[in-house]
């Protein structure tokens, strides 16, 4: 691939939008070009500044002087005709009370993603399950912009974080740890560890506190699927695998699984994890 | 976040924040005459979308106000070590206002609404290819004025 073509794709790669092949062709070309590597740097960091943004709210006044509106609208409009209507029976404010419930209805089942795909964590969590498995360096550095977040040793992960810190200094068998994080999110302090496969490739593993469900795949297309006593939600990113699931009282978050034998064997190692800090509990007790 | 919430902060950005909540107020408006035509085939949130884009459009044609003033932020809290991205904030916010209005509505549906570029297409009624040509040449573009304005690059 040469300049021109990557300068043409390097939107579409950083956006997650490339086939396996263009997405392979344009790394290895931004790695070895300087110019082309630049302006990808350059594009990156413009994205995290811009997922920095503030996001203000619209004014508590919107609705009732939309009320007015519609009440001044000429009677032949559709609306003013519904208004009048409506009128015999419900208050205007009423009206557009239920008018915004039902959009609200409507977004909802127009498409579950409506409330948080883009906006909220669970439009972040998407990006990074889809871009993750490819790039997760850029995936990451997304990520850790959205939050108040940082990097930790292993020592640090505390007893509050059980999996992620065996996970980082006894990691399942095939893979080696790499680096993990605590963030900040609206949902609970959360800690996330890095493995990376010995065959290649990277997976991530979230632990959210003890929070019961979080919010975090309703983005994405989930699917059901029972791994020995625990249920996951998994869901396709590409061509690999997010699972999100509870086992003993935590919450769990796989991301960048290649295969449903690795999001079964990894979840198996969670359970086994579980068990043995019981067992740890229990023989303190005793 | 309500739609609202959602339509408004677009505004903000299309069209200063002077007139966003008038403007969301309209896109409502059309909301309410048009329901009858929002087929559930798309997603509510492009139908949505495409209304308010056209509102935007139209407004900035009627007034003739291609650029705005933009979104000035809160000062950064001085004890914050966030100082320089606060700033750097500022300067993009900035260079937004700046931004040719195709440019900036497509950048905004993708940096800060997060659709993907199927849903912007349907929003804007453009190809896919098109939409991936715009965003080069916003960010493009974004990248001269941010420098322009003395924008570094984080280390």
């Amino acid at each position: 691939m040469n300049c021109s073509e990557t300068k043409e794709l390097l939107s579409a790669f950083l956006d997650g939008e490339l086939s396996h092949e263009l997405r392979e062709g344009v790394r290895r070309h931004a790695q070895e070009c300087a110019s082309c590597g630049e302006e990808l740097a350059l594009f990156s960091a413009i994205a995290v500044l811009a997922k920095q943004l503030p996001h203000p709210v619209a004014p508590p006044d919107i609705w009732p002087r939309l009320s007015q509106e519609l009440e001044a609208a000429t009677p032949r409009s559709r609306t003013a005709w519904l208004m009048r209507d409506a009128r015999r029976t419900y208050s205007i404010v009423g009206l557009l009370a239920a008018a915004v419930l039902l959009l609200t209805g409507i977004m909802l089942w127009s498409n579950r993603r409506m409330h948080s795909e883009h906006s909220g964590e669970a439009g972040r969590f998407a990006q990074f399950a889809r871009s993750f498995p490819d790039d997760p360096e850029s995936a990451q550095q997304l990520l850790l912009a959205s939050y108040e977040s940082r990097a930790v040793g292993k020592e640090e992960l505390s007893n509050s974080a059980y999996y992620t810190a065996t996970a980082a200094s006894q990691p399942p068998d095939g893979y080696a740890f790499q680096q993990a994080y605590a963030m900040k999110m609206a949902c609970c302090e959360c800690s996330q560890v890095v493995l990376r496969r010995q065959s290649g490739g990277h997976v991530a593993i979230f632990e959210h506190g003890a929070v019961e469900h979080p919010d975090w795949m309703s983005g994405l297309r989930c699917t059901n699927m029972q791994c020995g006593t625990t249920r996951c939600e998994v869901a396709q990113t590409g061509e690999y695998l997010a699972v999100s699931c509870h086992v003993a009282d935590r919450h769990f978050t796989i991301v960048g699984a290649n295969s449903k034998s690795e999001v079964e064997a990894l979840v198996a190692w969670l359970q086994a994890a579980g068990s043995s800090a019981r067992g740890d509990k229990s023989r303190e007790v005793s | 976040m309500l739609c609202a919430d959602r339509v408004y902060r677009h505004m903000v950005r299309m069209v200063g924040v002077q007139h966003a909540a008038d403007v969301t107020q309209q896109v409502f408006l059309r909301v309410f005459e048009k329901i009858n035509t929002f087929r559930g085939l798309a997603r509510f949130e492009t139908w949505l979308f495409r209304l308010a884009a056209n509102e935007a459009y139209q407004y900035l044609r009627r007034e003739k106000r291609w650029k705005h003033r933009p979104l000035e932020l809160e000062p950064a809290d001085q004890r914050s070590s966030h100082t320089d991205s606060e700033e750097s904030k500022q300067l993009l916010e900035d260079a937004i206002g700046q931004l040719d209005v195709e440019l900036r509505s497509i950048f905004l549906l993708r940096e800060v609404e997060g659709l993907s570029y199927q849903e912007i297409a349907e929003v804007l009624k453009v190809p896919e290819g098109t939409v991936a040509s715009r965003l080069n040449r916003a960010r493009r573009e974004l990248r001269t004025l941010l420098s322009d304005l003395g924008w570094e690059l984080p280390q």
